[in-house]
């Protein structure tokens, strides 16, 4: 290896050597000889330069503090070729289509003479790039210890930095002529064209637009090469996104009026991701979400109205089933917006349209058989079969089967089409609710849905089947705004399956309310428990009272049987049982028993009585049945016949008063309601189904007629014949219908009146708790309160409050700043 | 002691202004950036045709220094708490500027200037220490004019 200077003894510092650093440096020399280097390097010729010599030259020249002169001397040098040799030779590559092209518009020449041209000059201007980036990046190494001392102690930009951007102002910002426009114009202008020849399907040379977007990108507005002031942002992009925005705003609506909508949505799904690649393979990745915002905003944001509205919109592809259009749809949308406003809303306005529809002919088919509906109701009843389900109830069980459909429809479509996206799904949902609860009979028709699968829709199904049925009745309630109506109507339709005993099976009514509690909370449910509770006291009191009478030895076989249910007044709604309005008004009249039943009705309330005291009993003959053994007369060579007659408690009344005429008298319909006090209503209807219906006509009316009048006469019918032992008589209105107007009015007021009492209630707890409290906080409080059962009306809770300050449960605050009510213990 | 150039080796060779030449793994003289770009074959200058670099402002005691810290800088490159390089105290002037030369990026970085024993000594500390410019240029103005 080399000689060593030996340490000596004694150390000294060795003073470094004098000759190259002190000596005067002859700047002029020096430069001469870099120049001359630097023309070398930017012909690629630097084979025979020693780089030492060069660093050391410059490198002298900075320590001799003259760094800034050599700084200048390159940037001049730099700028001289640029301006001169480089520029001269790009703007040679300027072909006349490119020019003419820039001004006067693409029709002069063909997409393909463009494109060679364009090519030609991206290519030169590429090159001339390449070229100097190369020579730069070998100018700095050789200058780099005056980018290291002179440019980081004078805060000037390297040498590099400079050299880039006297490329961008003498070669980009310079106008081609003199009054033309910048090379830069034309380079952006060029690339424009070549992406609008890819669009419309010219192959062009993507990695050469690629690599002059890299210059772009690699050239800043200003020495400091600040992020994002790159050449490529104010320069391209803008440009690029404007004319993108331009052709696919033009494009959109070509198509909307073109195509239909899902080709409409599979080419913008298709622009996107060609946008994409073109991003990745052409230009810069950088530019990828603002171009795909872009064609999203002019081709979904914008156009989806327009898109949705369509012939072949959404509304089409509902009605066929286009579950992947519509899929595409969504997915369109869910990508300018998380929201989905107008799918949704167009979504919505398609189920409230089926909806209207479905309302509308429910409404009609109900409308339209109501005005005879009353009269025939007694004849079909007597005609006594299953078949008595009159149009309205037909009507009420296809509007909730044809609800349950498009609910069906759409979750189906959701699921499908729309990835059960909350949004949607909840926006569905709330249309689904809009729709039921528009229709203003919605909760007796569910309730009668129910009432119909009760009696006779769940026979022979299996449990599986049964608890579909149910889970559709619960999907339909849950729906419901004004569950206490519902709860009325249910109350009624149950009540007579109950008493009646049409209930196909109990479990079933019990798992039914079991569902209900769960869905609609205890306190819906607490009354049609406490009806299912009446109804096993009942039996177990029947059977007391039967063993009983047992026990009191006074077995007489004469004597009649009886069954009972006594029921909680105010659970049960009898009034479902009275015929209307008329009846409600006339105080329940005393009905006169037959001794026999009488006597029977006085043992049953001893022994009830002795059972619990202080308990009235109110008899209910409205609702009762009893089985007749009746005796008609022998007719010609015949023996007696006797025939087993189950009718109503009424009719039985009716005809035991026959029992005490004698053979062929005759009674007027003023006698019989005098001897029996049977409201003039029911009576009418069952000496209808006694007297005109055929197959129990058993007694004659005189005159023969349909309908019963004042005035007329009934006797027995000795020559009552009937192939049958048993014969039942017609129980009117023992199904459950639809209401008649007038029922429903009865049921419309009975409802408001109870929501008066809940709201009283709640405003009466609400204040209870917080003493006082502003009006606007107490409507609102109590409104959240009250809706788990029905929607208030804001004015129906003025008038409750107005009602409790009246009664001084409540007054008003005179000194409030607004108004308050305070609470009065 | 001047070897043969040989082109693509692993070997370049340093040689000082006095004619002694240091054959040098490249690998470690490339620590310098200056020596690394002289070197770089795509800008193809003369120093990278034939492998060596002629330094004319660089002794060869001081450039026997500069070869022996890339060694020992190679050799520490990975490992923590490196101990310091001793260089022989008088030639600390002359191997301060030929850093400077080579480039400060060399990770030689100045040194603490402190008195020990009552005699100035540079301690050259071979930890890389990002930049100390001002530390070096104190020096260099105080020493050197």
């Amino acid at each position: 290896m080399a000689s060593h200077a030996g340490r000596g003894g004694r150390t000294k510092i060795r003073a470094p050597r004098r000759g190259l650093n002190g000596a005067d440096v002859d700047f002029d020399a020096i430069w001469t000889v870099l120049e001359k280097a630097f023309r070398e390097i930017h012909t690629k010729n630097a084979s025979q330069l020693s780089f030492e010599e060069l660093y050391r030259n410059a490198y002298k020249i900075v320590l001799k503090k003259k760094g800034e002169e050599l700084y200048n001397k390159v940037a001049d040098f730099e700028q001289q070729r640029l301006g001169q040799d480089v520029r001269t030779q790009i703007v040679n590559t300027l072909s006349a289509p490119l020019m003419l092209s820039h001004g006067s518009g693409n029709t002069l020449t063909t997409a393909s003479e463009r494109l060679s041209a364009g090519n030609k000059f991206l290519k030169e201007l590429q090159q001339s790039w390449d070229d100097h980036q190369v020579s730069m990046g070998m100018l700095t190494d050789v200058l780099m210890y005056m980018d290291r001392v002179y440019c980081a102690d004078h805060r000037q930009p390297s040498i590099f930095a400079k050299s880039m951007s006297l490329f961008r102002d003498e070669i980009l910002r310079t106008p081609v002529h003199a009054d033309q426009p910048t090379t830069l114009e034309i380079l952006t202008h060029i690339i424009l064209d070549q992406i609008s020849m890819d669009r419309d399907g010219h192959p062009i040379d993507q990695s050469l637009v690629k690599k002059i977007v890299y210059m772009l990108e690699g050239l800043y507005e200003s020495v400091h090469e600040v992020e994002d002031e790159k050449l490529y942002l104010s320069a391209f992009e803008a440009a690029f996104l404007e004319t993108s925005a331009e052709f696919y705003k033009e494009e959109g609506e070509r198509l909307l009026k073109e195509s239909d909508a899902g080709a409409y949505c599979r080419h913008a799904k298709r622009r996107i991701d060609e946008e994409t690649n073109r991003c990745r393979s052409t230009l810069s990745e950088m530019t990828t979400p603002k171009i795909q915002q872009v064609v999203e905003d002019e081709l979904i944001r914008n156009k989806m109205k327009g898109l949705i509205e369509m012939d072949t919109g959404v509304q089409h592809m509902v009605d066929n089933d286009r579950l992947s259009d519509l899929a595409l749809i969504f997915e369109l949308e869910s990508r300018v917006d998380a929201r989905k406003p107008e799918l949704t809303k167009a979504m919505q306005k398609i189920i409230t349209d089926m909806g209207k529809e479905i309302n509308k002919t429910a409404e009609t088919a109900s409308t339209t058989p109501a005005a005879t509906g009353n009269d025939q109701d007694g004849v079909k009843a007597k005609a006594g079969s299953n078949k008595a389900v009159n149009q309205q109830t037909v009507a009420a069980l296809k509007w909730v089967e044809e609800i349950l459909a498009l609910r069906e429809r759409f979750e189906n479509i959701c699921k499908l089409s729309f990835t059960s996206d909350q949004t949607v799904t909840t926006a569905i949902n709330r249309s689904m609710a809009e729709v039921i609860n528009l229709f203003h009979r919605g909760s007796e028709y569910i309730s009668l849905f129910i009432d119909d699968n009760m009696k006779k829709g769940i026979k022979n199904k299996s449990e599986a089947e049964v608890d579909a049925t149910l889970e559709k009745a619960i999907i339909v309630v849950r729906y419901l705004a004004d569950k206490d109506v519902f709860e009325t109507y249910y109350k009624k339709h149950l009540c007579k399956r109950l008493l009646l005993d049409k209930s196909q099976s109990i479990d079933v009514e019990k798992q039914m309310i079991s569902r209900m509690k769960i869905e609609l909370g205890n306190s819906f449910t607490l009354k049609l428990e406490a009806m299912f509770k009446d109804m096993t006291l009942s039996e177990e009191l029947t059977t007391g009272y039967r063993r009983y009478v047992a026990n009191l030895g006074s077995a007489d076989p004469r004597r009649a049987d009886l069954g009972i249910n006594v029921l909680t007044s105010m659970t049960w709604p009898l009034e479902a049982f009275r015929g209307g309005a008329e009846d409600s008004n006339e105080a329940r009249t005393k009905i006169i028993y037959p001794p026999v039943v009488r006597q029977l009705k006085e043992a049953f309330e001893h022994f009830y009585s002795g059972k619990h005291s202080g308990r009235k009993l109110t008899w209910q003959s409205n609702m009762g049945t009893a089985d007749l053994k009746a005796t008609f007369p022998r007719s010609k060579g015949g023996k007696p016949r006797t025939h087993d007659v189950s009718c109503s408690t009424y009719a039985m009344i009716i005809l035991l008063l026959f029992n005490d005429l004698p053979p062929g008298g005759s009674l007027s319909l003023e006698e019989i309601e005098a001897k029996t006090n049977i409201p003039k209503g029911d009576l009418t209807r069952n000496l209808q189904s006694l007297a005109v219906a055929p197959k129990t006509r058993f007694l004659v009316k005189e005159p023969m007629s349909r309908d019963v009048k004042p005035g007329d006469r009934f006797s027995f019918n000795d020559n009552f014949k009937s192939d049958f032992v048993k014969i039942k008589v017609g129980v009117v209105s023992a199904g459950n219908k639809v209401e008649g107007d007038r029922e429903r009015k009865v049921t419309d007021e009975k409802t408001n009146e109870g929501r008066g009492f809940v709201i009283e209630a709640a405003v009466v707890r609400i204040m209870k708790q917080r003493k006082e409290l502003s009006h606007a906080q107490l409507l609102s409080e109590t409104i959240s309160i009250v809706s788990a059962q029905f929607i208030p009306d804001v004015n129906m809770i003025k008038k409750r409050i107005e009602s409790l300050i009246e009664r001084e449960y409540l007054e008003r605050l005179e000194d409030a700043p607004v108004p308050s009510y305070r609470y009065l213990a | 002691m001047a070897t043969e150039a040989s082109d693509l080796s692993d070997y370049v060779t340093l040689v000082s202004s006095d004619e002694f030449s240091f054959v040098v793994q490249r690998t470690a003289a490339c620590l310098s950036p200056a020596i690394k770009r002289m070197l770089d074959p795509t800008n193809g200058f003369l120093e990278a045709k034939m492998n060596t670099c002629r330094f004319d402002n660089i002794t060869g005691v001081v450039l026997e220094q500069v070869c022996e810290y890339f060694y020992y800088n190679q050799k520490h490159q990975n490992s923590k708490d490196v101990p310091d390089m001793d260089f022989p105290t008088e030639l600390c002037l002359e191997i301060l500027i030929a850093a400077d030369y080579l480039g400060r990026n060399m990770n030689v970085p100045i040194g603490n200037l402190y008195t020990q024993n009552e005699r100035p000594r540079i301690n050259f500390v071979t930890r890389p220490i990002n930049d100390n410019a001002i530390a070096f240029s104190s020096v260099y103005d105080m020493l050197c004019f």
